[in-house]
């Protein structure tokens, strides 16, 4: 027997993603989703929207909302009971034993005769315990030890304690409770309790895979669909639910739809069981009953698609023309168009690996497919705002000011903008003022006080917001990094890397809402060198020290460098460091005799990773000793002092040595790699792809770095992976006529580390038994061959370096 | 009458018992949430000779917020095994991370409890079965004798989870306790330790990092199958896992988004309409695509991972060769699965099996 294969074109279809880790933490990297680092400018919202926040164009954070925010379905299910209680009971009171009072303690009161003590300020409760009110007080009794079997399971992980037997009895206790529910239905008069009954007869049906009986009870106690009546909703779900078992996907499709537009706290659960697929979302439509019923279905299709989707939205507004899921799909596809455009021009955005193809190709393809994507829903947002009266119109305008912008057309944003009066809708007017501040980024000259005093008042505004709403995080890291972009394209990298660093705040605080444990694991140091260890030069870190240091700061420099930062001392020596990469020795020398030597015994990583005698060659030191006091002043003095003599011919080789044992000590072979390099790491990408100038972190983080400044780093290229300046020395000390047999001895073995080292970390695999031999250079071979005799050969000489000789 | 019945039967119960470790050399992993064994499946099981299951029962993973392990995904029983199978917990290398000595006691009487759990929803639906003419079921339930437990554990979560499989001797004293063996724990024994059980079983696969744009081949290769298999003996006695899967790795805008299931490289090939492949099995999207919750544009790649039946043959050889197998040792194919098999067919599935009798 054979399985008959998929469809070739259906697969598409049929194929899904999983496995999707939004973070990825390593030893000192964090991975982050497309969702932590995608810009967001836009959050105005009109209308009621808060139950549709759950399908926020945020690809991974579908459904980590909480789908009815505001209570409503709890406000609407307690106002149902006061009207048969009457307005002598308070809805709190009803809503306080529904929704706060546990079974447990409810059940546990009654059956001890407690309720009236327990309860005694709780109208509600006072209320049922009248002799009138006994059917009431059975059926909330009942309710509530349905609620009880609910408890069995959590949701993604389950119960140890949760065994068959468990299971059985929850099982049979749900098998009594449908019976009493029957039985009492059977009986009860009271439309209100009939209509209770009935729904958790349908609840506790379905629950014990009974979808017969869910279908039975709906038609005969609901009859048909009542949008008004809470138990008629709920029940419907556990019908749709039913039909869709039974295989009637279609109509299934029908009721769900009924459920999401009638209902808030079911809107997920209903958009998650709608059934997508063409050909039952078809058949699906021709069951609705109203152009208005058709446009939900079409919202359900389309509320949580991640693509474009303006076909649909245009479907939707002919459907049903005062729609009121337009706004915030209107909402989804400006984030949607925000993403696509505006992320990658502002965060790092290139493969770990060159692909085979044109990436840059690619990447300006879909930037042209989503500019014209952009023009045609401008278009179609215009349409609808020509037709806006009142609030809608401002926020219509509002949208069509910041497309604008997007489209970078800022003079058609400025005229929408201008355009706009004064709202009452505190969410339109946050929104102007983020519009107006970007706008003021792109047209006023930045560096000025104006835009400066300006633009801190709304970062001052948005910061107090983001207190309560997370979503302004989100707007104010995207806006601070748009901000520093234009810092970056006038060359004030100071400036703009405090912005970006102080974007990232912003980002990691809207991330910490979602993701509780998500934190950074490299050290925080570097943090807060990261972005000007990339980007800075010598005299962009004056300019940082000079702020950082400014006694009277203005107001928008108080806001950029209020922020976790390091001390003057941290920022000086990574300017030295920018220095000793030029291998510009006496501006490093400079720079460096600033700092108390105390720093580099105290800070950052150095007591423990630059703590050994850089003249020492790490390679062949047979008693490493790690207490030695590293003064990057004094070590960077003595090279200097070496350098001078070797000029003069001085004890060429003794004094070429030293030189030579720093420079390997500098590399990320020896014991001083962190003259040059802030981390250490077997993973950085030199090692698989030398063309990657990225960078090890910037591999895994969506950190922007400008476009506009590339440094280079010539100690880094020269040196520190190949080991050339190093060999230089070697070299020099190995040719010198003067030198003794030792020194020629120890210069040709360390020209040997210089050449195999580099070798060896390209061919290295973990596990590889198979790598290639390395095949002795001619140094080796005469180290071998002329220098048998030295003290350095009978020190050094090892079954390793044989075997290199034997290899051929 | 009655008699020679319960004779008849018990006789036929004790064959199948005492046949389930020597004669469950063909087997194949089901990892999936609901044990609902089909007629294909069952085919699937006879035509390739395949006569043994490990069954994931369920997993168990760190709670965060209760700070204590936690079980995930216990199997739905909807049918019975139709032959041995050895019932399978993953445990996440967090959990012993995380899981003091204390923790792991209580931990490894609620896993055997769990296992329990279970075993007695089969035997429910075993006897059920045996009302209705399936005689034997309750004793294929009954009649398994070994259980597994797979947990990538590392150097530093070791000693912990040497410790969980010690004391799951005292809740099966009379079964014999197996752990899966990664390719890099069998190589580097010295470093990863070796597992206090009865049994391992060595996982062949998922050799390098898939997020890795440069991968060619996550899965695996014989190549690197070799590069692991350097020493031949090992402690205990083992059973080889091989894979049957595949997937398709995505990148979007050049950064790892996620596995693909159920792509394979000769749908991609056909449907033009949507893919260019680049180099073999790597093929670039050519139209802007909504796949589930993402929007895959022009340009992002996706690598389809799979092994041809050539190379899973060699693997075999290999393992044949470089690892010393003892004449009850199983050969398992991960997993049960109608895209899997159809991959192959039955019959190359069936060779596989010959081949490692061989």
């Amino acid at each position: 027997m054979e399985w008959k294969k998929s469809g070739v074109f259906t697969r598409f279809l049929i194929v899904s993603l999983f496995l999707i880790l939004p973070f990825y933490s390593s030893a000192c990297v964090v991975m982050e989703s497309p969702d932590t680092y995608r810009m967001m400018f836009f959050q105005a919202r009109t209308g009621n929207s808060s139950p549709l926040q759950i399908f926020n164009y945020s690809p991974a954070l579908y459904a980590s909302y909480n789908p009815d925010p505001d209570g409503v379905d709890r406000v609407r299910n307690a106002k149902e009971w006061q009207v048969v209680t009457g307005n002598g009971v308070v809805p709190e009171d009803i809503l306080s034993i529904q929704y706060e009072t546990s079974p447990d303690s409810l059940l546990f009161a009654y059956s001890h005769n407690k309720l009236q003590a327990v309860f005694e300020d709780n109208s509600f409760i006072q209320f049922l315990l009248r002799s009138s009110s006994k059917q009431l007080l059975e059926y909330l009794l009942f309710s509530k030890q349905v609620e009880a079997t609910e408890t069995a399971w959590s949701e993604g992980f389950e119960s140890w304690n949760s065994d068959a037997n468990e299971m059985d009895a929850v099982k049979q206790k749900k098998l009594a409770l449908l019976m009493i529910a029957k039985k009492r239905l059977s009986t009860v008069k009271d439309e209100f309790l009939k209509k209770r009954y009935a729904y958790q007869l349908c609840r506790l049906s379905y629950q014990l895979q009974r979808p017969a009986d869910v279908m039975d009870t709906y038609e005969r106690y609901f009859k048909k669909f009542n949008g008004n009546e809470l138990m008629n909703v709920w029940s419907t779900l556990f019908y749709a639910q039913s039909l869709n078992a039974t295989k009637k996907k279609a109509k299934a499709n029908y009721y769900y739809s009924l459920v999401f537009d009638n209902c808030d706290s079911k809107k997920l659960r209903a958009h998650q069981l709608f059934n997508s697929d063409e050909a039952t979302f078809a058949a699906g439509l021709k069951l609705a009953k109203t152009a208005h019923e058709k446009a939900v279905m079409w919202v359900m299709r389309v509320i949580n698609n991640p693509g474009p989707v303006l076909s649909s939205l245009k479907t939707i507004q002919s459907l049903d023309p005062k729609s009121s899921y337009m706004t915030f799909l209107l909402v989804r596809e400006i984030n949607k168009l925000e993403d696509w455009i505006c992320t990658p021009a502002f965060t790092a955005y290139s493969p770990a690996v060159s692909p085979q193809w044109n990436f840059s190709q690619a990447i300006a393809k879909n930037m042209k497919t989503d500019l014209e994507y952009l023009g045609s829903f401008m278009e179609f947002v215009k349409q609808q705002q020509q037709q806006a009266r009142g609030e809608l119109h401002q926020y219509l305008t509002l949208g069509l000011a910041h497309l604008s912008l997007i489209n970078d057309n800022t003079k058609e944003g400025l005229d929408y903008l201008n355009a706009i009066g004064l709202s009452e809708n505190s969410s339109i007017e946050i929104q102007k003022n983020i519009e107006t501040a970007w706008v003021m980024a792109k047209t006023t000259y930045i560096t000025d006080n104006v835009f400066k005093d300006q633009f801190v008042i709304y970062c001052h505004k948005l910061h107090r917001l983001a207190k309560s709403d997370n979503t302004i995080n989100k707007t104010l890291y995207s806006l601070l990094l748009g901000v520093a972009g234009e810092y970056e394209k006038r060359f004030d990298f100071a400036t703009a890397g405090l912005l970006t660093m102080k974007a990232d705040q912003y980002k990691r605080r809207y991330d910490a809402a979602y993701a509780e444990d998500f934190s950074i694991t490299a050290d925080d140091n570097y943090q807060k060198i990261r972005y000007f260890d990339k980007c800075a030069g010598i005299g962009d870190m004056d300019n940082l020290i000079r702020l950082l240091s400014k006694a009277d700061k203005s107001d928008f420099e108080d806001y950029i460098t209020e922020q976790p930062l390091g001390s003057v001392n941290l920022y000086r020596d990574l300017q030295g460091t920018l220095a000793f990469r030029q291998n510009d020795l006496k501006t490093a020398y400079s720079i460096f005799r600033k700092i108390d030597p105390a720093f580099w015994r105290t800070s950052y990583a150095y007591k423990d990773c630059l703590n050994e005698d850089p003249f020492v060659s790490k390679v062949l030191c047979k008693n490493r000793n790690f207490s030695y006091h590293f003064d990057k002043a004094k070590f960077v003095k003595r090279l200097l002092d070496l350098q001078d003599k070797t000029h003069k011919k001085t004890g060429v080789a003794e004094n070429a040595i030293l030189l030579g044992n720093a420079y390997f000590n500098c590399s990320y072979y020896g014991n001083s790699w962190m003259m040059v390099e802030y981390g250490w790491s077997r993973a950085e990408p030199e090692y698989h792809s030398p063309t990657d100038s990225l960078g090890y972190f910037n591999q895994f983080l969506a950190f922007k770095l400008p476009p506009v400044r590339v440094i280079s780093n010539p100690l880094k290229d020269n040196n520190y992976y190949n080991c050339k300046l190093a060999a230089r020395y070697f070299h020099l000390a190995a040719d010198d006529p003067k030198a003794s047999t030792e020194q020629r001895a120890y210069a040709l073995l360390m020209l040997h580390e210089c050449n195999y080292l580099p070798w060896a970390i390209t061919n290295y695999s973990w596990y590889d038994d198979k790598r290639p031999k390395y095949p002795a250079g001619k140094e080796l071979r005469e180290f071998y061959a002329q220098y048998a005799d030295t003290k350095v050969y009978h020190d050094y000489k090892c079954p390793l370096l044989d075997a290199f000789i034997a290899n051929k | 009458m009655f008699w020679l019945r319960l004779v008849v039967f018990s006789f036929v119960v004790s064959l199948l018992v005492s046949c389930g470790n020597d004669a469950s050399r063909h087997s194949f992993c089901y990892w999936q949430r609901t044990f609902k064994i089909t007629k294909e499946e069952k085919t699937v099981l006879k035509q390739t000779g395949a006569n043994h299951l490990y069954i994931r029962y369920f997993d168990v993973d760190w709670d965060e917020a209760g700070q204590e392990p936690r079980p995930v995904g216990t199997l739905i029983v909807a049918s019975v095994p139709p032959c041995n199978f050895t019932p399978s917990v993953f445990i996440t290398n967090k959990v012993f991370d995380h899981a003091t000595h204390a923790a792991i006691d209580s931990l490894a009487a609620r896993v055997s409890r769990r296992i329990a759990m279970v075993n007695s929803r089969f035997l429910e639906m075993a006897i059920k079965d045996s009302l209705s003419g399936n005689k034997t079921a309750p004793a294929v339930v009954r009649g398994w004798t070994e259980v597994l437990f797979d947990c990538d554990w590392t150097v530093s979560t070791r000693d912990r989870y040497f410790y969980f499989l010690r004391k799951m001797e005292e809740f099966f004293p009379k079964k014999e306790r197996s752990a899966t063996l990664r390719l890099w724990q069998f190589k580097h024994r010295d470093v990863s330790g070796i597992p206090p059980v009865n049994r391992c079983l060595l996982m062949c696969y998922n050799l390098s990092d898939p997020k890795q744009q440069a991968t060619s081949n996550s899965i695996g290769s014989v190549k690197e199958l070799e590069s692991y298999l350097t020493q031949s003996n090992y402690a205990h006695h083992l059973d080889i896992a091989l894979p049957i899967f595949g997937w398709g790795v995505v990148f979007h805008r050049g950064k790892w988004l996620g596995l693909m299931k159920g792509a394979d490289a000769a749908g991609f090939r056909h449907d033009r309409l949507h893919y260019k492949e680049i180099t073999a099995n790597r093929f670039m999207l050519m139209k802007d695509t909504v796949v589930g919750k993402h929007y895959l544009r022009y340009g992002d790649e996706i690598r389809i991972e799979q092994i041809s039946a050539a190379e899973i043959e060699k693997m075999i050889d290999v393992v044949k060769k470089q690892v010393s197998l003892r004449g009850s040792s199983r050969l398992t194919l991960f997993s049960l699965d109608r895209q899997n098999v159809n991959r192959y067919g039955m019959e190359e599935i069936g060779r596989f099996y010959t081949l490692f009798d061989r």
